[in-house]
């Protein structure tokens, strides 16, 4: 069954609403077009002049969505749905590295420049990702913050404008997710002795 | 650490509050927020801490990142490459060390890409020129191109060979070569800079960055990126360039002519290889920039003297060698060796022992025999031509088609008669549009007319035939065709003009319904008419020219007839005009008929507009006309010529701004002020004139420079000299007072314009020695001059001057060729010549009465002479009579009559 568009929308309302179940229902519809945006996204790290993985996802959205029944969330929606794809898409590919690299070998590419201590394909993704479902238990809009800035490259102000905040917000809120996550991971070094 | 969401508020909250102070003030801030929450303290200081922890550990990280990004580009594919590491980083992008990704070649490989976010077309447009220029070098001492594409996000890249060396200088220094070893290595440079001149490219970066050398000790020119393709096969790129200001270049190794933004040949090369050459033998740059500011780059690179070599290095530089390496650094292009071959030629005679160039001789002389001596001595050695003429032969062949995959199918169809069409339309199309061209031209003439002579012999090929007519006649027109840039062998022109008519004379008998023979046979004709008639012969090139049109409107009137069948037609009408009527040129002074050709061709251009508004050369075309128009009218009606002159004037600046930077339209553009400028001076408007002059006298200036040894525009500086010195004798003389005007002033400027006037003249005459025009020329000025150091009272008792005037005037009006014009002079020499103990009216008059009859009395500027002549012999009522005769040809005087200098005086010798 191939859903139209018009259930995108719906579905992806119900998933940004809470309906968890959703997700794996709208996971084939983008799912071959994400892997080719989290290329691009690694393949960025590398040559940054590389066409950003949120024009892709752009395009994608175009693609998908009937533009004439959209509703104003419906783009919000689908870049948070997206760069939780593409979470998973990474994470994925972080799990299915470590047997492959462990060892050596690590090209150590940082995730994105807001978590440079995270490398794409490395262990301390897996890591990451178990801190961010922790983080959101508590703050679910802090993790789809990180999730739209350093899974699919959202600037300070794409992010801002897509969930309907300041730039500023964003910047303050990612600090915060940041040493949140830092902490988390790396528990001693977070707490440089003081004298 | 699990707590309620509602905590997590709270601790960032704290957070928030604690990093908007300084950091000294966090912990108190902290406890009293904290409240004794010892919970919430722990968590909000150690979120603190990693928040301190996280920037300098991403700090470091991030760092590290862009290392490696730089560094250690691996896995990046660039096509069939992968990249392997930067190389260097220019303004426009980076080179790449790369392999091919398939695994096929071991071989490395440099790739050039535009990798900035901000690239704009233009680097694009620089990236492609340079691999349209690669694609057309391939020598042994030049970097190959390799291969060319697309990148994924759609820019373009260049991959070259890789050259592993090092720059000359380092090289020369660390192998502690000897003076002769740096010296062989200088020589194969220039070998290599001479092949891209031959192929029309002109390098304009060259130093020792870009001059790699192998360990083997071959060098490999780099770097093209700011090379000049000679070429109009992309007109708009380089004038695109130029305009937005990206003539890059290095300010050390940069010619004069570079720094001031002038036009740049291919001497500016030589003098940068001159800086190398200095470089490498002294250890030290020929000048010191203390700054790169534009002041002191203009000063010291364009004023200051190159220190002497001296002893520097510790090599002995002996006064020959000196003497090579400061002729290249001359400021003046033309007193620099002009081609790298010739540089090389020195180097290599040094090397022999032989006597160098740069130490005798004038270089103007020499230059013109640099061919000549070749051709004698590949003659005698019997070789086929090894280096210079099959260079050139090959070259241009690859430069004509600039892209690889067309020149490979082209070379495999080569024949002798393709060879031949694509370099003589290589010569005509690309070359001769662009200034700095002459030597290229003479090189290439004497080439293929020896290449044409023998395919032609004995073949009774139509097709072969007729092609290589088409060759002889293009050759013919660059040979000797006054309308276009050519080398000045009007004999030479006539004769390969001759072979062109007499192939396709018999072709068109076999053939006469065949449309190309027809229109080759009527443009040898129209051409053999236009030579005729710049070398003065033009009761001959009158019947040629009729000739022509007829053949061409039998072609304009045959079905389909296209825009360039209506074109030629007209053009030929436009020319026979001139031929009939143009003024200052010895033409048959028929100014109806010649008004009505040019209308004729007129009502052609119009059609042709209708049909294509935006052609250029239609435009360009029409611009001219009103040109003509205009100064045709002039001879009767000035002031009525100046509509038709300004309108030939806004016509040429509306050109689209590419055209503008062709030498052709530069010349239009200047040949329109002088006759505006004359309709002013006509009618007494000095001072505008005089500014008119001014602004065309620096466009003869430029083209002049482009290329110092082109005779036209030698020719239009005279012109425009010519016109200045007349506004100033005018204004002296007092017919047409203008305020503020002093006739001392105007005596003192006018003499210096015509002592410059002279030495133009006799430069010409060096080149043309027994052209008429030139030579009555330089009678009149020579008599002008007399009479305004009189006026000054300069005269040194001595009559040399004004004697010699007249005798060269006499001499030449006594000639049976003699042209109306140059018995106009005379006879004006004879009457006017100061002091009039040395007139001689009575052969004035018969000057006259020839011009005049020559004329068919249409022409009132020669009425007036007549008048004039007759009056200082005494016969006033045949002055008068004459002078009625010029009044009627002019329009009825109304009230709105603008009085001109030749109505005034015709007026005068009526009483």
């Amino acid at each position: 069954m191939e859903p139209g568009s018009g259930e995108i929308t719906v579905l992806l309302v119900r998933w940004q609403s809470g309906d968890d179940a959703v997700f794996e229902q709208l996971i084939p519809l983008v799912y071959p077009h994400l892997r080719q945006v989290a290329g691009a996204y690694i393949r960025r790290e590398r040559n940054p002049d590389l066409l950003q993985p949120t024009v892709l996802v752009h395009e994608l959205y175009l693609k998908l969505v009937d533009q004439k029944k959209v509703q104003y969330h419906d783009r919000q929606h689908f870049y948070a749905f997206s760069a939780r794809v593409m979470r998973r898409i990474l994470i994925d590919h972080a799990r299915g590295n470590q047997a492959a690299i462990r060892g050596g070998g690590n090209t150590r590419v940082p995730l994105s420049d807001d978590l440079p201590w995270v490398s794409i394909g490395g262990e301390e993704m897996l890591e990451l990702n178990r801190a961010l479902d922790e983080l959101n238990a508590l703050d679910p809009r802090k993790v789809q913050l990180v999730e739209l800035r350093c899974f699919l490259g959202c600037t300070a102000e794409e992010t801002a404008a897509l969930t309907q905040t300041s730039k500023a917000t964003v910047d303050r809120d990612m600090k915060f997710a940041k040493s949140w996550l830092y902490r988390r991971l790396y528990p001693q070094s977070a707490s440089i002795p003081t004298d | 650490m699990s707590f309620p969401s509602e905590m997590l508020q709270r601790i960032e909250l704290i957070f928030n509050e604690a990093l908007a102070v300084p950091e000294g003030d966090r912990q108190s801030l902290i406890e009293a927020r904290c409240q004794g929450d010892a919970k919430l303290l722990v968590e909000v200081s150690t979120l603190l801490d990693a928040c301190v922890a996280e920037e300098i550990v991403a700090a470091a990280r991030l760092q590290q990142t862009r290392d490696i990004r730089a560094n250690d580009a691996e896995r990046i594919r660039v096509g069939a490459y992968e990249i392997d590491r930067l190389i260097g980083r220019g303004g426009m992008g980076a080179v790449y060390l790369a392999h091919r990704a398939d695994g096929n070649f071991e071989q490395q490989v440099a790739i050039k890409l535009i990798d900035l976010p901000l690239a704009t077309d233009l680097f694009r447009e620089r990236l492609r020129m340079e691999r349209q220029i690669l694609a057309g070098l391939n020598h042994p001492y030049i970097a190959r191109l390799i291969d060319g594409g697309v990148t994924t996000d759609g820019e373009p890249f260049l991959v070259m060979e890789y050259v592993d060396g090092t720059p000359i200088n380092r090289f020369c220094d660390e192998n502690a070569l000897s003076l002769a070893q740096r010296l062989l290595l200088f020589r194969n440079v220039c070998e290599a800079v001479q092949f891209a001149h031959q192929n029309l490219v002109i390098h304009r970066d060259l130093k020792p960055d870009n001059i790699f050398v192998t360990a083997e000790g071959t060098p490999r020119l780099l770097d093209f990126g700011t090379a000049k393709l000679l070429s109009p096969s992309r007109p708009g790129s380089e004038s695109e360039l130029t305009r937005q200001g990206f003539q890059s270049f290095t300010p050390q190794y940069a010619s004069p002519e570079q720094v001031l933004g002038n036009a740049i040949t291919t001497a500016s090369d030589t003098y940068s290889l001159g800086v190398l050459l200095y470089l490498l033998l002294t250890g030290k740059l020929p000048y010191e920039l203390k700054e790169f500011t534009t002041s002191e780059m203009l000063r010291v690179i364009c004023e200051e003297p190159p220190h002497r070599p001296g002893h520097g290095n510790g090599l002995h530089i002996d006064t020959d060698l000196e003497a090579i390496a400061l002729k290249a650094l001359r400021k003046e292009p033309s007193e620099r060796y002009l081609t790298a071959h010739q540089f090389a030629a020195d180097v290599q005679a040094y090397l022999d022992g032989k006597p160098v160039s740069a130490r005798h001789g004038t270089y103007s002389y020499r230059a013109g025999k640099f061919i000549h001596r070749h051709r004698i001595g590949l003659a005698a050695a019997g070789l086929v031509i090894a280096s210079l003429a099959a260079g050139v032969e090959g070259v241009l062949w690859q430069a004509k088609v600039a892209n690889a995959e067309r020149r490979k199918a082209e070379a495999q169809a080569a024949d002798l008669r393709q060879l031949s069409n694509s370099l003589l339309s290589e010569i005509d199309e690309a070359i001769r549009k662009l200034p700095g061209s002459t030597g290229a031209q003479q090189l290439l003439v004497s080439t293929v007319l020896e290449h044409l002579d023998r395919s032609t012999k004995d073949s009774r090929d139509p097709k072969l035939l007729l092609d290589a007519a088409t060759a002889y006649i293009q050759l013919g027109n660059v040979q000797g065709n006054m309308y276009s840039e050519h080398t000045g062998d009007t004999q030479g022109a006539l004769a390969s003009l001759d072979k062109g008519v007499a192939i396709t004379a018999s072709l068109l008998e076999e053939q006469p319904k065949n449309a190309a023979v027809k229109h080759a046979l009527a443009w040898a004709h129209r051409s053999r008419s236009e030579i005729l008639f710049g070398i003065g012969r033009t009761q001959e090139a009158v019947p040629e020219m009729r000739t022509a049109i007829a053949l061409f409107d039998e072609l304009a009137a045959g079905r389909g007839s296209s825009l360039d069948t209506l074109l030629d037609s007209a053009a030929a009408h436009g020319r026979l005009g001139a031929e009939l009527g143009v003024p200052y040129w010895p033409s048959l002074s028929d100014f109806p008929g010649a008004l009505a050709e040019y209308l004729k061709a007129r009502e052609i251009y119009q059609r042709a507009i209708a049909v294509d508004p935006n052609n250029i050369r239609v435009l360009q075309a029409m611009a001219d006309n009103h040109r003509m128009v205009g100064a045709i009218q002039m001879q009767t009606d000035p002031a009525g010529a100046l509509p038709e002159l300004r309108a030939a004037i806004s016509g040429i600046d509306s050109l689209h701004e590419q055209a503008k930077y062709e030498m052709a339209i530069r010349r239009m553009q200047s040949g329109t002020i002088g006759p505006y400028a004359g309709a002013l001076i006509e009618i007494g408007h000095y001072r505008e004139a005089l500014a008119a002059l001014e602004q065309g006298q620096s466009i003869y200036r430029e083209l002049l420079a482009a290329d110092p040894k082109n005779i036209r525009a030698v020719q239009d500086v005279e012109a425009g000299l010519s016109r200045e010195a007349e506004a100033y004798q005018e204004r002296a003389s007092g017919i047409f007072p203008e305020e503020g005007a002093n006739p001392r002033t105007d005596a003192a400027n006018a003499l210096k314009v015509l002592l410059d006037q002279r030495s133009v003249l006799e430069q010409i005459l060096r080149v043309e020695p027994h052209n008429g025009n030139w030579e009555s020329k330089l009678g009149m000025v020579l008599i002008d001059i007399g009479r305004q150091q009189r006026a000054l009272h300069l005269e040194n008792g001595s009559l040399d001057v004004e004697q010699r005037g007249l005798t060269i005037l006499k001499e030449v009006a006594q000639r049976p060729d003699a042209q109306a014009y140059q018995l106009f002079d005379a006879a004006n020499g004879l009457i006017t010549v100061e002091p009039p103990s040395l007139r001689e009216p009575a052969l004035a008059v018969k000057y006259a009465e020839r011009i005049v009859e020559r004329s068919s009395y249409h022409n009132p500027e020669f009425l007036l002479t007549l008048a004039n002549a007759y009056r200082a012999n005494g016969e006033t009522e045949k002055a008068r009579a004459a002078a009625k005769r010029g009044l009627e040809l002019l329009p009825p005087e109304t009230s709105t009559t603008v009085m001109s200098r030749v109505r005034k005086l015709l007026r005068a010798q009526l009483k």
